[in-house]
C-alpha cells in the first residue's frame, strides 16, 4: 500500500515537473510580448497612488525585473531564489528577501496594492472558490449517476422512447450552452427577479435569518448549479450510452436471466462497468471546475479565485496571474493523476495492460 | 442517411453558415437593388452650361472676331458634353442636337440658334433629363472578405454533409465542390464588373437623398446595418412590430439593431469554430497517425505531452495569451489558435489508437506480404480509414471552441472589431433586465454547440 502511495506520489511530483513550469513560462512570455507600459500602470504617479505607498518607476521595474532577461525573470518567478536587488546574496542582492517563487511558495505583494500579500488574498479568496467547485463537483456526481440509469432505462422502455428522446435533446441544448448563458438564465428564472427563490449576488446576506452556514449554502445553491448543470448533462449523456450499449453484452443478458430487473441490473452490473472510462472525464472536469468558476464568480460577483485571476490580467498584474495560474495548474495535474490512480483501482483491466507491457 | 438527427444537425448548421455569411444581403441599411436618379449632378452640368452660355454671349457682345469668343465656344461645348453625359435623353436627340451645335460653331451670327438650341436643356429641371442609376448598392460595398466566404460556402456545405454522412467524399464529388467555388466567384466577378460607377453615390443615398430621386428600391430584409446608431431608440425592447421598420429583436445601448448585429456577428463565431475544428483535425491526424506509426520515443515523448497538454487550465492560460498578447494579431485567429493548441490532444489520441489497430489489421499485412511500398500503404489505406473518426472528433472540438470563444468574449477579453462575436453580444447586454440582447446570442451558441455535438459524437470505437 505504501509503495503504492509512494509511486502516486512520485508520478504527481513528475506531472507537477512537467505542467508547472511550462505554464509559468508561457504566462511570462505572454506578459513580456504585451504591448504598453506596465510600470506606468503600477509605480509613483499613476492614477490614484500615494509616493508613499507605491515605488519609483525605476525601483518598481528593478524590484520585479521587468527590464531583466526573460529567463531571469522567469527563474524569478519559478524560485527559490529572489533575484531582485533585495535578493538572495548568491545572485547578487542584499539578502533581505532570500525566497520568492513559486517553488519557496512565495509570490510577494500585489502590484497594484503594495500593502496586500498574494499569499493571504489567495487563502480568502479559496474560502469562497474551493466550497464552490467542489459542491459543484459532488452535485454533479450525485446527479449524474441516477439521471444516466433513468435515460438508459427510459430508452429502451416501449413507452418511454419518446419521453427518453425528449430528454436527451434537452440534456444536449444543456450541454451546449455556454457557462454565462446557464448562469445567467438561472438566474433569470430563480433569482430575485424571477421566482425569488435564491439570491443571486455575494456569499452572505447583510442581514442574515439564518445560521451562517445554511445562509451561505443558500447563496451557494444557483453558484453551484450554474457551475454543474452542464457537467451533469454532459456526464448523463455519455453514461447513458455507455450503458445501452453495455446492455448489449452477454453477461447483461445472464444478469437478467438469474431474476435481476432491468434497473437492477444497469445499477449493479452494468454502472461499475461504465465508470472507469468516466473517471477520465471526472478528473478533466477540475480544470473544467477551475475555469468555469471564473464565468460563474463574474456573474454572481463572488470575490473568488476565478474573478482574483480575471481582474489581475486586466490590471496587468503579473505576480497575482502567476500565484493564480500555477494554482490552477497544480490543482489540474492532482485532478488528473488522481482520475489515473484511480481507473486502475477500479479497473482490474487497466492493470493486467501494466503487467503485460512491462 | 443513416441518422435523423445528424442529418438534421448538419442542415441547422449549414443554414446557420448560410444565414451568417450572407448576412450583409439579409440585414442591411443599404439596399439590396436600387433604381435611382443623381439629380445633384444634372443640376451642376446645368448651372455649367447656362454660365458657358452666358459668357459666350458676353465675349460676343464685347467684341465678336476676338480670340475670347472662341475660348467661350470650346467652354460652352465641353459644358454640353457634361450636361448630355449627365442627361438620360435619347440619342436620337443628343445627336441632332451635337450636329446643330457644330453647324453653329464660330458664326456668331447664329447665336439666337443657339440659344433656342439648348433652352430645354436649361430649363428643363424635370427629372427624366437626369442619369439613371440601377444597381446594387449592397453588392458594392461588399469586401474581399465576404467573397472569400461566398466562395467557401459551397464547399463547406459539402463538406457539412458529407461528415453528417460519416464518409470522405469521393474524387468527383470534390471536384463538384470546386467547381461551384469557382463559379461563385465568376458570378461575383461578373456583377463587379456590370455596376456602373455612379452606384457608389446610392451606397450613401441615405446621406445624400435629397440630392438622388429613388424611384424603385428593393430593401433587405431587416432594414437596419449593424453599425446604424439611432440613439433615440436606445435600449428598446422587442415589439413596435405594426410600425413600417420595426427592431425585431430590440436595440442596443447606441441603438443599434440587435438582429442585425447578431447576424453579422455570427460569421466570426462560426468561422472560429470552422478554423478552430480545422487546425485541430490536422495537427492532430498528423501527429496522431506519426505515433501510431513510428512508435518508440517520439511516440512515448508524444503521449506525455499530450498528458501534459490535458492537464494545464486552458481557460485561464486562455484569458492570459489574449488580455496581453491583444491587438497583435487578429484576435478571432489567435482565439482559434489557442483552442486548436489544446484540442489537437483528444483528435490525436483517438487516431493514434485507430492507426495501431489499421496497422494490424489483416488487408494491410496482405498488401506488405505482397510487396506493396510501405508509403503507399500508408497514403492509400491507413489514412484513409482514421480520416472520418478524425473528423468527428474534430467536429466534437469545434463545438467546444464557440462555446470557449463565448466565454471569452463574454468576458470581454477577446474583442473583435467592427463585428462582435455572439459572446460579446451577450456580454454587452449589461444587465439580466435586457433579455434580447443576451438570450439570443446564447441560444445561438447553444444550438451551433449542439449541432457540432452530434455531428461529433463518436458511435463506434476503435476495433481493439
Amino acid at each position: 500500500m505504501s509503495a503504492r502511495l509512494v509511486r502516486l506520489l512520485l508520478r504527481l511530483l513528475v506531472r507537477w515537473a512537467i505542467t508547472v513550469p511550462l505554464v509559468v513560462l508561457i504566462v511570462v512570455l505572454a506578459f513580456r510580448l504585451a504591448p504598453g507600459d506596465v510600470r506606468a500602470l503600477h509605480s509613483e504617479g499613476a492614477e490614484g497612488r500615494t509616493a508613499t505607498e507605491s515605488l519609483s518607476s525605476q525601483r518598481f521595474a528593478e524590484e520585479h525585473l521587468l527590464d531583466a532577461s526573460v529567463w531571469r525573470q522567469y527563474a524569478h518567478a519559478l524560485g527559490p531564489f529572489d533575484l531582485s536587488p533585495r535578493g538572495h546574496r548568491w545572485f547578487g542582492g542584499d539578502g533581505t528577501r532570500p525566497w520568492h517563487g513559486l517553488l519557496a511558495l512565495e509570490f510577494g505583494t500585489e502590484w497594484s496594492r503594495p500593502q496586500v500579500r498574494i499569499r493571504d488574498e489567495l487563502a480568502q479568496r479559496a474560502l469562497t472558490t474551493v466550497p464552490l467547485a467542489l459542491g459543484a463537483f459532488v452535485v454533479a456526481l450525485l446527479l449524474a449517476l441516477p439521471v444516466s440509469v433513468w435515460l438508459a432505462l427510459l430508452s429502451t422502455a416501449p413507452r418511454g422512447r419518446y419521453v427518453a428522446r425528449l430528454v436527451s435533446t434537452f440534456l444536449l441544448l444543456l450541454d451546449a450552452l455556454p457557462g454565462f448563458a446557464l448562469a445567467l438564465l438561472l438566474v433569470a428564472l430563480l433569482g430575485p427577479q424571477g421566482t425569488n427563490w435564491f439570491p443571486a449576488t455575494g456569499l452572505d446576506s447583510r442581514e442574515p435569518q439564518l445560521p451562517f452556514l445554511l445562509d451561505r449554502a443558500w447563496h451557494l445553491v444557483l453558484p453551484v448549479l450554474a457551475l454543474s448543470l452542464g457537467g451533469i448533462a454532459h456526464l448523463a449523456r455519455q453514461l447513458s450510452t455507455n450503458l445501452l450499449q453495455l446492455e448489449r453484452e452477454e453477461w447483461m443478458r445472464a444478469a437478467r436471466a438469474n431474476g435481476l430487473t432491468r434497473a437492477q441490473a444497469l445499477r449493479r452490473h452494468a454502472l461499475p462497468h461504465a465508470l472507469p472510462p468516466l473517471i477520465g472525464l471526472f478528473g478533466g472536469a477540475l480544470p473544467a471546475l477551475v475555469s468555469g468558476a471564473v464565468v460563474v464568480e463574474t456573474v454572481f460577483a463572488l470575490q473568488g479565485l476565478g474573478s482574483y485571476a480575471t481582474e489581475a490580467v486586466l490590471a496587468r498584474d503579473l505576480s497575482i496571474v502567476l500565484a493564480t495560474c500555477t494554482l490552477a495548474a497544480v490543482v489540474a495535474v492532482v485532478g488528473s493523476v488522481l482520475a489515473d490512480e484511480l481507473v486502475r483501482s477500479l479497473d482490474p483491466r487497466s492493470r493486467q495492460g501494466d503487467v503485460t507491457h512491462g | 442517411m443513416a441518422d435523423p438527427l445528424r442529418s438534421l444537425a448538419a442542415c441547422v448548421l449549414g443554414a446557420l453558415l448560410a444565414l451568417a455569411w450572407l448576412a450583409p444581403l439579409v440585414a442591411n441599411d443599404k439596399p439590396l437593388w436600387a433604381d435611382a436618379r443623381d439629380v445633384q449632378a444634372a443640376q451642376l452640368a446645368q448651372v455649367e452650361l447656362g454660365a458657358a452660355l452666358d459668357q459666350y454671349r458676353t465675349a460676343l457682345a464685347a467684341d465678336a472676331a476676338a480670340t475670347q469668343a472662341s475660348t467661350a465656344w470650346t467652354e460652352l461645348e465641353r459644358a454640353w458634353e457634361q450636361a448630355a453625359a449627365r442627361s438620360s435623353a435619347p440619342e436620337s436627340e443628343v445627336a441632332r442636337v451635337r450636329s446643330t451645335m457644330t453647324d453653329c460653331a464660330k458664326r456668331p451670327e447664329r447665336l439666337v440658334d443657339v440659344q433656342r438650341l439648348l433652352a430645354p436643356w436649361l430649363e428643363n429641371l424635370e427629372l427624366p433629363r437626369v442619369r439613371r442609376m440601377v444597381g446594387s448598392p449592397v453588392l458594392a460595398s461588399v469586401d474581399s472578405g465576404a467573397l472569400l466566404r461566398l466562395a467557401l460556402l459551397p464547399v463547406l456545405a459539402c463538406l457539412v454533409f458529407w461528415t453528417a454522412r460519416g464518409r470522405l467524399p469521393d474524387g468527383h464529388r470534390l471536384w463538384w465542390a470546386l467547381g461551384l467555388a469557382a463559379s461563385t466567384v465568376l458570378v461575383w466577378v461578373g456583377l463587379q464588373a456590370v455596376q456602373q460607377p455612379e452606384l457608389a453615390r446610392v451606397d450613401t443615398y441615405r446621406v445624400e437623398r435629397a440630392q438622388v430621386h429613388v424611384d424603385r428600391v428593393l430593401w433587405p430584409l431587416v432594414q437596419h446595418g449593424p453599425a446604424q446608431t439611432q440613439l433615440s431608440e436606445a435600449w428598446s425592447a422587442p415589439g413596435g412590430y405594426t410600425r413600417p421598420n420595426p427592431h425585431w429583436l430590440g436595440t442596443d445601448g447606441l441603438g443599434r439593431d440587435a438582429l442585425s448585429r447578431l447576424l453579422h456577428g455570427s460569421a466570426i463565431s462560426l468561422e472560429i469554430a470552422l478554423l478552430a475544428g480545422a487546425v485541430a483535425l490536422a495537427l492532430g491526424w498528423l501527429i496522431g497517425t506519426t505515433c501510431g506509426l513510428l512508435g518508440g520515443w517520439f511516440d512515448t515523448l508524444c503521449v506525455r505531452l499530450m498528458e501534459t497538454l490535458a492537464s494545464i487550465p486552458f481557460l485561464f492560460l486562455a484569458i492570459v495569451v489574449l488580455a496581453l498578447v491583444r491587438g497583435r494579431v487578429v484576435p478571432s485567429v489567435t482565439v482559434a489558435l489557442l483552442v486548436a493548441a489544446v484540442a489537437w490532444v483528444p483528435v490525436a489520441r483517438l487516431v493514434r489508437a485507430q492507426t495501431l489497430v489499421e496497422r494490424a489489421r489483416e488487408h494491410v499485412q496482405a498488401l506488405r506480404v505482397v510487396g506493396i511500398p510501405e508509403g503507399w500503404i500508408l497514403l492509400r489505406h491507413i489514412l484513409p480509414a482514421t480520416l472520418p473518426a478524425a473528423a468527428t472528433a474534430a467536429a466534437f472540438l469545434a463545438g467546444s471552441a464557440v462555446g470557449v470563444e463565448a466565454a471569452l468574449s463574454w468576458l470581454g477579453l477577446a474583442t473583435t472589431i467592427p463585428q462582435p462575436t455572439w459572446g460579446a453580444l451577450a456580454g454587452e447586454a449589461g444587465g439580466l433586465e435586457r433579455w434580447w440582447l443576451w438570450l439570443p446570442p446564447s441560444l445561438l451558441v447553444a444550438l451551433t454547440c449542439a449541432c457540432l455535438l452530434v455531428l461529433g459524437d463518436r458511435r463506434e470505437e476503435p476495433r481493439s
